[in-house]
Order: C-alpha cells, then structure tokens, then sequence
C-alpha cells in the first residue's frame, strides 16, 4: 500500500486530471439521467480530436519552455487556404494540402527563427504572428470564405472505422508518435532543460543555449514550430 | 545606473519616437488628418485602450500578465447598460458595482497566483472565460442602455480634448507618481526584477502581487466605464480584443515582459500608436485588412529593436 502511494506521489502523471475526468462525466450521467452508451462517448471524443491535437502541438512547444499564440488564426488559415484550393474537388487534395502544409511550416520557422535569433519572448512573437496572418487571410479571401472541403476529405471527420472513428484514431496515432519523440529521444527535452538553466541566470546560459542547439538552433525550435503546425493543420478538415 | 526613474522612463523612447514619426508621415500623406476633429476623434479612441493599458502594465511591471481585463471590461459595460439607465443613484452603484467586480477578480486572479501557485497566464484566461460566460448569460446579445447624461458628460469637450481623454490622462499622471515617487512603486519594480531578492530584502511580496492584481482590475472595470460612455449600451464581446492589444500597446511602449523594467508613459504612447495605425490607414484610404499585418509587423519589429538595443548594453 505504502509502496503504491510512493509511486503515486512521484509518478510524473498526472492522475489528477483523469480523476476529474472521470468525475465530470459521472455528474452529468448523475444530472441528465440519460444512460451512456460507447458510442455516445466516441461522438464526444470526434469531436475533441482536434482540440486534442493543437493541445498535443501546443504541449511540445510548453515543454521546450515557448508558448505558441498564433495556433488559432493559423487553423483559421488553413481551413480557408485548403477549402479555396480544393474547392470541393478530390483530385486537389494533394495539393492543397502540400500548400497549407507549406504555410504552417513557414510560420512555424519564422516563429522560432525569431524567437531564438532575436531572443525575443515567445508571447509577444506568436501574438505579433497571429495578428500577420490574421490580416493575410483577410486580405486573401477579402472577408468572404470560398471553396469547400471535397467530400473523400471530409471522412476524416465524419468516417468511422468498425466502431472508432477515424478522428479518434488519427488523434491516437499523433499522441502514439509524439509519445516515441518525447520519451525516446532527447531533442525537445534538452531545449527545455537549456531555457532553464538561462532562466536561473547561470552564467554559462548564453553559450550553453548556442552550444547545445549547435548549428541546427534556429532550425530545431522552428522545427518544433512546425511539428506543433503539422498537427494543427490537420483540424482544418473537421471545419 | 538601473532602475532609476530615468532609465525606465528611456525605454519609452523609441515608442514616442515612432508615434511623432507616424504623426509626421500621416500630416503630409493625408490632408484631412490634421483636422481639429480627426485628432478630438483618436484621442477619444486611444482613451480606453489607454486605460486598459494602464491596468496591463502595472501587472506587466511585476513580471505577471492578466488576460481577464478583456472580461472585466465587457462585465462593466453589462452592468453600467443594465442598472445606470433611470437615475444617478442607480448610476453610481453601477460604477461601484462594475468596480468591485474588477477588484473581486483580481483578488482572484492574485490569490490564485501567490497562494496556491498557478502560472499567471493561466488563471487570468480562466477567469476571462468564467467572467465572459457570465457576461453571456446576463446579456447574450449587445443590448440595454447607458445613463444618457453620463454619456454626454463624458463627451464633453475641452478644446482637442474630451472629457473622456482627460481622465485618462489624469489616471497616468497618478499611476506615474504612484510607481516612481512612492515606496509602493520601488516595491512593485522590486518584485519585478526579482521576487526572490525582493522577499529577502523584507518586502512582503505576497500583498504586492495581490493588490497589483487587484488593482489591474479595478482599472480595468474603469476602462470599461469609459467604453460604456461611449458606446451607451452593454456588449459581452466588445472587450475581447482588448487583452491583446493592451499587451501590444504596454510592450511597444518598451515594458518589459519579464518585470522590472519600462514606464507607464511608454503605455500612453504605445496605445496612441495603435489607434493611430487604425486612423491613418482609414484616413489613407487602405484597406481595413492590412491593419492586422501592419500591427502585427509593428510590434515585432520594435521588438527586435528593442532586443538589440538591451543586448548591446549587457
């Protein structure tokens, strides 16, 4: 008993939040009175994949001690760049998702070229972003929404798979892969770490950031950026 | 020599600088900005972002941030359309009222972080979401009526000025004195540059982050008065992009996000240049759309600059 409440209070997960979880959802069977069947639960969990997914993004870039604002307005950009690129035709799914995914990855780099380059706080950078690229789409469509997302794209959203919806699966499979790249490998750990340790004023920060990053320093965080833009991008479809 | 009412007041330079630049370029490109009535006009407009940032900054100062203005902001113009319609009584409890709520909110947010840890950022958004839900069930819709002599007295006029820029002004003037010319102020920068040092040098930290909140949103629910003046009804929507932009106004106007550093003075002038982006490119005859962009670039590039400029020093 003693060893498990050992575990518990040291474990790094965080039970907490699954507790309420499960309480939130025995309230509300409690106060509607309705039964609850799986299938009610997987409609729920459709439609919180792409939360679930921008969370998933926005967490790596927490973790490497960032904070990214502009995620809104880039899927605000996408759902329009990839809706007015297809326009409602399968054959130019490829492209307009070639095109979008450019974009995020372009924001993403610029994001964290300026971030590190500049030293420049990570708040401000992503709201000046968000500001940019809320203009661009503005000016792009001139306030009029076109295009439409093709139907074969639309099962993204909208299929299911034997009993699980094919949202929920492309959500496991995102929180599967990130999980590999957090615990597996040591990349956005070790920024993490590196931001800290300038944090706390050692005053070996400075080169410690540059020698850890290395050549590849812009790049990584931009990649990281991005890596959270390439998960982003994908909640254009459920729209 | 650091932290003296010098060096904080030099940030503020490069945002003043911009602004007469912006003044400048806009005087000869359009010939209509110059008039008595565009200036009366933006000097208006800037009135509440102005206060807003009044409220971002003080917390900005102590290293914090508050997302929750932008509710407060709604909330007091909710209660001023709801309750100061038919008298003066009920107009002056509704300001009393719209002041405790800010005052209840930043105690909030403040007890939130000191006591039980959570990062600023988080609380203040939670709050803004509890608050803005409130909003909504009160008035789901932009409705009531603000007291019609309120709204004319706030609109009086002193030459370029309104009543309504006054006060904003007044409350500077007093934000000023109260940061450089009291052992309040000396606290607050203090706590700004370091709370760890701050605590071990006999500060009571503690009740400076709480009241800074506190009085965030009390001046916040302030700003939120003077909009009521001005559009004489409640909206629970209209202060959303005030959040944003008092961050922008308080950080162009060289505030430091991490605490300790920048003056109020700068805020004035980085709420000015905000509004005044949106009037000269109105003024120019530029399409509504290009003002994200330029807003956006903007406040990046005299980010930069200040970056290269704090840099150089070190």
């Amino acid at each position: 008993m003693n060893r498990i409440k050992n575990r518990l209070r040291y474990s790094s997960f965080p039970l907490g939040i699954y507790i309420l979880l499960l309480i939130i959802v025995g309230v509300f069977l409690a106060a509607t009175q309705g039964s609850v069947s799986p299938t009610h639960l997987l409609n729920i969990a459709r439609s919180a994949a792409p939360l679930g997914i921008v969370a998933m993004g926005q967490t790596i870039v927490l973790i490497a001690g960032g904070l990214d604002l502009s995620v809104g307005t880039t899927i605000s950009m996408v759902n329009l760049v990839a809706a007015s690129v297809m326009n409602g035709r399968s054959e130019n799914i490829l492209q307009a998702v070639l095109i979008s995914l450019f974009f995020c990855v372009l924001i993403g780099l610029a994001n964290g070229f300026i971030i590190v380059k500049f030293k420049m706080q990570p708040f401000l950078v992503t709201m000046a972003m968000s500001f940019v690229i809320q203009g661009c789409y503005y000016l792009y469509t001139q306030g009029i929404a076109r295009g439409s997302i093709a139907k074969s794209m639309r099962v993204i959203s909208e299929g299911w798979i034997g009993p699980i919806p094919i949202a929920v699966m492309i959500w496991g499979a995102f929180w599967l892969v990130l999980s590999v790249v957090l615990h597996k490998t040591v990349t956005v750990y070790g920024r993490g770490e590196c931001e800290d340790s300038q944090a706390f004023r050692i005053p070996c920060g400075w080169n410690c950031d540059r020698g850890l990053c290395g050549g590849g320093g812009p790049g990584r965080s931009g990649r990281t950026d991005a890596f959270r833009i390439y998960r982003s991008r994908f909640c254009g479809y459920w729209k | 020599m650091t932290g003296s009412v010098k060096s904080h007041l030099k940030q503020a330079l490069p945002s003043a600088v911009i602004m007469v630049v912006m003044v400048a370029a806009a005087a000869v490109c359009s010939s209509g900005f110059l008039r008595t009535a565009n200036i009366r006009n933006i000097l208006t407009q800037t009135a509440v972002l102005a206060i807003v940032a009044v409220a971002q900054s003080i917390v900005l100062f102590i290293g914090g941030i508050d997302m929750s203005v932008s509710s407060v902001i709604s909330f007091s113009t909710i209660i001023l359309a709801m309750f100061s319609s038919g008298s003066t009584a009920g107009l002056l409890g509704a300001i009393f009222l719209a002041l405790l709520a800010g005052a209840v909110t930043g105690l909030v947010n403040g007890v939130g972080i000191v006591y039980f840890k959570i990062p600023a950022m988080i609380i203040t958004i939670s709050t803004q979401a509890f608050l803005k839900g409130i909003c909504l069930i009160l008035m789901p819709g932009s409705g009531g009526k603000v007291n019609e002599g309120f709204v004319r007295f706030m609109k009086t006029r002193f030459g370029v000025f309104t009543l309504m820029f006054v006060t904003a002004v007044i409350l500077y003037v007093i934000v000023y004195l109260v940061m450089h010319n009291t052992s309040y102020g000396r606290k607050v920068y203090a706590v700004g540059n370091s709370e760890l040092y701050a605590e071990q040098s006999g500060i009571n930290t503690k009740k400076i982050i709480i009241s800074i909140y506190i009085l965030s949103g009390i001046v916040a629910a302030f700003a939120g008065i003077a909009l009521a003046s001005r559009i004489s009804t409640g909206n629970p929507l209209v202060g959303d992009s005030y959040a944003m932009d008092s961050v922008a106004a308080a950080v162009v106007g060289g505030i430091s996000m991490n605490g300790g550093i920048g003056s109020v003075v700068g805020a004035l002038f980085g709420a000015m240049i905000l509004s005044l982006i949106n009037n000269i490119m109105n003024n120019v005859g530029i399409s509504p759309y290009y003002q994200y962009i330029i807003k956006g670039l903007l406040l990046m590039v005299s980010l930069m600059l200040f970056q290269i400029k704090r840099r150089k020093k070190a």
